[in-house]
């Protein structure tokens, strides 16, 4: 009897560590909330408990605060449902879901941009807050394509259409809209020649680049390089690739000297043009060669100076020569024709006050916005010609 | 450099400057719509008239006129020389071809500078006013191919000089100079398959296919490399890669020897990104032009009297 009383005294003054009582799970609160809610369990056997979870997320972090009560917090990713708790003395669930409410998300901010200046069709990435879930990206009011790296990164394309300046951004999530104006320039995708005698030196100085890019970049393609290109074909891009640079490098040089802003070195685009070719090539070395020489032609009249008209017409002979002999490797006696002269036509170009009449055999005159309206499609966003200034 | 300035300066001879600069560009108008209206018979007298009621109260200065008509006696000189090709043999059928071709745009440019200068255009010259043997220089000039074609390139040459040094004379009359500018390219058009024909041979069939082989009196590249050994005839057609006149130029006009490489003031040896170039290309990369006297010396090697050209 002593034995019993001194067991049961022992067992309700000393609570016995071990499992007595069943887990069992009563009540919780509060009954909703959103990812980081502290939610308070109340119940039995909680002591020892190893996991908390709310629907199938376990709570990394939770409190046994004493054997009835357990607090934790909602888990990042979280469904409503029902809340578990698992301890040595049993698991226990609870009678009714508690319900995860969706987190209100914070609208985004744009802090800055890199590059903070950019061409139509570049590449910008965006550093900012809760980019997370944005569904818009709008410069100028354009949409753009874009990607969302992560809650403080995103990147998108200039759309290809922007127009210069400051690139008014607005990025719309579910949080709000991001505005910014102040991050980020577009960059013109044209380029000034300039207006003037100077003008026009930088317009010829445009398409020599063009064309000593050119012929630069035939010498490196496998037509050049083969054994199959005839000699006389070998030697004439040869001698072409040394005019065109020192056409080239002529007009930089003494359109430098005669104090007008120098044309900057212009991209090239030469993507559609195939240099292992040699129908690619000639057809395009006949197109250059013959827009040369019909710019030249056109640009004689808006130049002021004798002594620029007639080192403009040196130069434009020989792109004639050129054109000649392309033409002739492309097609033997097509060294001159109707597409390029009124021999037994009209019409050779788009702008009717350049045609000589049918039967003149006058060659075209272009327009240098004719010319460019070409020369363009060979040229990356940001060297696009702009000629308006020369009239 | 200073527009304004030149255009007041033109005012002052001609009052009416800035109302022509407009009316020019009517003119212009009126010629491309042409081909489509009228028949090629009816074309020169029709030109004529457009050019004439454009300047009718003002004509076209004397010195244009002088530069035109002078420019039509070089493309008589080379239209009959054309029309003669029937007698020339030993040429490859393709070769034939091309000659007629450029028959037709010599015969087109006589057509041309008759209707722009109308009443004031010179009196058609008669075949006989050209003598295509220099006096007995070239017996065989139009029987013998390779002297034909010897000649053919001198005179492209000459008249892509010529049109080249004519330009700044007849650039206050934008018609007129955008003309002179295009018939100056197909003259160079010409002078380049010409020297193709030159260095393939006469009898070849694919004369693009010719290789250069310097001096390039005999086989010349399509482009003038110095003064090519003095051209097709050296020791008589070295005027025409020589230097010029420069009496009356305009300023800062230099009519230099085709071998020149000094361009505006820049020394195109010296630029960057040149080196390793031949020497010949800095001479080839640019054409020389010719004043009037000079053009007139050499193409009266060819005039019957001597004197035609002036």
């Amino acid at each position: 009897m002593l034995g019993s009383l001194w067991l049961a005294s022992c067992k309700t003054n000393q609570p016995d560590p071990s499992p007595s009582v069943v887990t069992s799970l009563a009540n919780f609160s509060p009954a909703s909330g959103m990812a980081g809610t502290v939610v308070t369990l109340k119940g039995t056997g909680f002591l020892g408990t190893t996991a908390v979870t709310l629907g199938t997320v376990a709570a990394s972090g939770f409190t046994v605060v004493d054997a009835a009560t357990i607090t934790f917090s909602v888990p990042a990713g979280a469904q409503t449902g029902a809340i578990t708790v698992t301890s040595p003395t049993g698991t226990a669930t609870s009678n009714t879901p508690f319900t995860v409410t969706a987190t209100p998300v914070s609208a985004p901010s744009i802090i800055s941009a890199a590059p903070a200046s950019a061409l139509p069709g570049a590449t910008v990435t965006l550093t900012g807050t809760n980019f997370t879930g944005v569904t818009t990206l709008t410069l100028n009011g354009l949409p753009t394509t874009f990607t969302v790296v992560n809650a403080t990164t995103l990147t998108f394309v200039v759309p290809t259409t922007a127009q210069p300046g400051a690139a008014d951004l607005i990025a719309t999530g579910p949080g709000g809209r991001a505005i910014n104006n102040t991050v980020l320039t577009v960059l013109p995708s044209t380029v000034s020649v300039g207006s003037g005698d100077g003008g026009v030196l930088n317009y010829a100085y445009a398409l020599e680049q063009l064309e000593a890019a050119f012929y630069t970049q035939v010498r490196t393609g496998t037509y050049y390089t083969g054994s199959s290109i005839t000699l006389a074909e070998k030697a004439a891009f040869d001698d072409l690739y040394y005019h065109e640079v020192i056409h080239r490098e002529f007009f930089k040089a003494a359109i430098a000297a005669a104090g007008v802003p120098v044309l900057k070195d212009l991209t090239v685009d030469f993507t559609s043009i195939n240099f292992n070719d040699r129908t690619s090539v000639l057809s395009t070395a006949k197109a250059f060669e013959d827009l040369g020489s019909a710019a030249y032609i056109g640009a004689g009249q808006y130049i002021v100076s004798p002594a620029y008209l007639y080192l403009a017409g040196k130069i434009a002979s020989v792109e004639a020569r050129h054109a000649a002999l392309i033409r002739d490797f492309v097609s033997e006696n097509t060294f001159v024709g109707n597409d390029v002269a009124t021999i037994s036509t009209a019409g050779t170009s788009s702008v009717a006050a350049n045609n000589g009449p049918a039967g003149s055999s006058l060659e075209r005159a272009l327009s240098p916005a004719e010319v460019v309206a070409v020369a363009n499609t060979y040229l990356a966003i940001g060297s696009k010609l702009d000629v308006s200034g020369i009239k | 450099m200073n527009f304004l300035q030149i255009l007041a300066d033109i005012e002052q001879v001609d009052p009416e400057v800035y109302d022509r600069l407009d009316s020019r560009r009517a003119v212009f108008k009126n010629l491309g719509g042409l081909g489509q209206k009228l028949t090629a018979a009816a074309l020169p007298l029709a030109v004529g008239a457009i050019f004439n009621k454009a300047y009718a109260q003002t004509p076209v200065g004397a010195s244009v006129n002088d530069v035109l008509n002078f420019a039509l006696k070089l493309e008589y000189l080379e239209s009959y020389f054309y029309q003669a090709r029937a007698t020339v043999t030993g040429l490859s059928a393709a070769n034939a071809a091309g000659l007629a071709l450029i028959a037709t745009d010599e015969a087109n440019h006589v057509t041309f500078l008759r209707a722009v200068l109308g009443a004031n255009a010179i009196p058609a010259p008669t075949v006989g006013v050209f003598d295509y043997t220099a006096r007995g220089t070239f017996p065989t000039a139009l029987t013998n191919a390779n002297v034909y074609l010897a000649l053919a390139q001198s005179f492209e040459d000459t008249g892509v000089r010529a049109y080249k040094g004519a330009a700044p004379l007849v650039m206050a009359n934008k018609t007129v100079l955008t003309a002179a500018l295009s018939i100056h390219a197909v003259e160079a058009r010409h002078a380049s398959h010409i020297r193709e024909m030159r260095r393939a041979g006469a009898t070849s069939s694919i004369p693009s296919q010719g290789v250069p082989v310097a001096p390039y009196s005999n086989a010349p590249k399509s482009w003038i490399s110095g003064i090519d050994g003095g051209g097709a005839v050296p020791g008589i057609t070295d005027a025409i890669y020589g230097a010029g006149n420069n009496t009356n130029a305009p300023a800062n006009v230099t009519f230099a020897t085709e071998s020149n490489t000094v361009q505006g003031g820049v020394s195109l040896s010296t630029l960057p990104n040149t080196s390793g170039f031949p020497a010949s290309a800095f001479s080839e990369a640019f054409d020389e032009g010719l004043d009037v006297g000079t053009v007139a010396r050499i193409a009266n090697l060819f005039s019957t009297s001597g004197n035609y050209f002036g």
